[in-house]
């Protein structure tokens, strides 16, 4: 988690059975990239990531007519790997394309790893936020666990 | 908003705003929501708006805030009058179920082997994030086998007998599925996890019958006193989830050409009969057939453990889904009527003498299996007659605190010592998975089985108590 005052950062909000995140960034790109270091926040110790070695670097191009689309997109994007290919992104850069958005995450294996409980399953479109304040973007998702 | 007190467990909202019926809360006060922590009857009001809502909304006594609905939310929309289905209704883990197996052991003879038992049961039931299941599917054609056959299907390929699909709901599958509505995301999230419990509040566990209420019906289920069981709580993993995901955004988009508009997003629905309900109603019966194959087959797994360090056999009692929308014919205002029923965190609860219960348990009613939180009680109830809420009941203990909060309150470390130090051996737990499903974050059980027969909802056959558990 980072701190509420500093440009970009995440936290988690309280909810009563799953995971609600929100983040902030100066760009929307930056923003999105939080909300998936949110997201990965909910459920892996970010020291025990560090210290995993990477299993590859992995870009998706995803397509997104909205903002909304593409915090959509980037998140379901993280679940789809975790379940899929059993990683996780330890990093990831989010970059506007003609069609959305292009993830560009580097990934580590989960296997091995002591994961908590609130392993992100959907993302809900209850509560679901994204938009600009100034220079400020910020984000609130809720994730099924 | 006013909830007026009907009885000790009933509680109604009256209607107001664009409510089309009114809520109907069952539980008793000390169960209703903290408003100010938990929106769940905010979200109870707004399932009232739904098209083709008859009846009420209701909430089940474990009710807690979900997205859209309530879980613990009862919505039943009248087909043939413009009634909707709305994904949010069914929640994203689709028939999400309990399944209890009763063994031939008993509980003093458990000690002897309990840490060879769990280890095995640790080692060989697959849990957490990711891949790593029971059963390696080959491929998309037997993936869809599963779809449409569910259990059935499991039963052929994996073993199994007659008794794991009559005293599974449905048979073990349902008939309408369509794997053509599945989506390809869906399916790639679901090929490695047939037979395996996933994460959160899912787990196996050991049990034993602690005390039974109603000697006859128990008997009929297929329990007794002192009897060891294996709970079984998990749903349809990421296929499930992906297909919620899907049609939740495809309604969303078709529901202007059908003037149709809903508080909250997640609410998103289509009539019954347009082509978005169909195919979501298909690729949920899909979910729902995937869910009981998973279930059937983690049983199997047990069972093999079981006979493998004791010797001994287990029987399913019963197999039931509580993330679930059915077309059943209820009767409203006099009248015979065709319904979509959604039960999200609710489970059904058939009377005695329901048509659609199997010859064995026609005299008993339906197998009700509420699992409480982790380290408590779980109880086996049983349908009524003239049930409330189109026979529908609890499902759980009902979440009162957020995973942070019981993360923060409660040490993993003192949690597992005295969960053992109580008896209760516990694998696959990870330090946060453990304080997170800590007890003190859900309500008490017991008083939630209590609400749901003062409620005349359901009553109690027996309880059982924890011996060792799986986490998910």
């Amino acid at each position: 988690m980072s701190a509420g005052g500093s440009a970009r950062g995440h936290r988690a909000l309280p909810h009563t059975a799953d995971i609600r995140i929100e983040a902030w960034g100066p760009t929307r790109e930056a923003c999105l990239a939080e909300a998936v270091a949110a997201v990965v926040d909910g459920f892996a110790d970010t020291a025990d990531l560090a210290g995993a070695p990477a299993v590859r670097a992995a870009s998706a191009d995803l397509d997104a007519d909205t903002d909304e689309d593409a915090l959509l997109a980037v998140l379901d994007e993280v679940i789809y790997l975790l379940d899929t290919e059993d990683a996780v992104p330890v990093t990831a850069e989010i970059e506007r394309t003609a069609a959305g958005v292009r993830a560009r995450m580097r990934l580590v294996s989960v296997r091995g790893l002591d994961l908590g409980g609130a392993i992100p399953k959907a993302v809900s479109l209850s509560g679901l936020s994204i938009g600009a304040d100034g220079d400020r973007w910020s984000c609130t998702a809720t994730i099924d666990v | 908003m006013e909830l007026i007190e009907e009885t000790p467990y009933r509680f109604r909202i009256d209607r107001h705003g664009q409510m089309r019926v009114p809520g109907v809360v069952y539980a008793s006060r000390a169960l209703l929501p903290d408003p100010a922590a938990d929106r769940s009857l905010d979200q109870v009001v707004q399932v009232a708006t739904l098209p083709g809502i008859v009846g009420a909304s209701y909430a089940m006594p474990d009710m807690h805030w979900g997205y859209g609905f309530p879980i613990g939310g009862v919505a039943a929309t009248d087909v043939r009058d413009g009634g909707v289905v709305s994904p949010g209704g069914v929640g994203f883990d689709i028939s999400c179920g309990v399944r209890l197996l009763a063994a031939d052991l008993d509980r003093r003879e458990f000690g002897p082997v309990r840490e060879r038992l769990m280890d095995a049961l640790g080692r060989d039931i697959p849990r957490g994030a990711g891949r790593g299941a029971v059963w390696t599917l080959a491929g998309q054609p037997e993936m869809a086998r599963v779809l449409r056959e569910g259990s059935r299907y499991a039963v052929r390929r994996r073993g199994g007998g007659d008794r794991d699909l009559y005293r599974c709901e449905d048979g073990g599958a349902v008939d309408d599925a369509d794997p053509e509505q599945v989506s390809a995301r869906a399916i790639d999230r679901g090929l490695g996890q047939v037979g395996s419990l996933g994460s959160g509040n899912h787990f196996l566990e050991v049990q034993a019958v602690e005390e039974v209420y109603d000697e006859r019906v128990a008997e009929a289920f297929g329990l007794r006193r002192d009897q060891v069981c294996v709970m079984i709580h998990c749903g349809s993993r990421g296929l499930g989830h992906q297909i919620c995901t899907d049609h939740v955004r495809a309604m969303e988009k078709a529901m202007p050409r059908y003037g149709i508009q809903v508080p909250d997003r997640q609410l998103a629905c289509a009539p019954v009969e347009s082509p978005e309900a169909r195919a979501y109603l298909g690729a949920m019966a899909a979910a729902a057939n995937y869910a009981r194959a998973n279930r059937q087959v983690l049983g199997d797994a047990a069972d093999r453990v079981f006979r493998a360090v004791t010797g001994r056999t287990l029987e399913l009692v019963y197999d039931v889904s509580h993330n679930l929308a059915k077309i059943e014919t209820h009767e409203v205002d006099g009248e015979r009527r065709e319904l979509c029923v959604h039960r999200k965190g609710a489970t059904r609860a058939l009377p005695p003498h329901h048509p659609d219960l199997p010859p064995d348990l026609r005299e008993v009613g339906q197998p009700v299996l509420i699992p409480g939180s982790m380290g408590t009680a779980s109880y086996v109830l049983t349908g009524v007659p003239g049930g409330g809420a189109f026979f529908s009941t609890c499902h759980g203990a009902g979440r009162l605190r957020s995973r942070h909060q019981a993360a923060k309150s409660v040490r993993a470390k003192d949690l597992r010592r005295d969960l053992e130090r109580r008896g209760i051996a516990v694998r696959g737990a990870s330090a946060r998975g453990l304080a997170e499903e800590a007890p003190a974050a859900y309500k008490d059980v017991t008083e939630v089985v209590a609400a749901a027969e003062g409620a005349g909802l359901a009553r109690a056959v027996a309880r059982l108590c924890p011996l060792g558990v799986v986490k998910g």
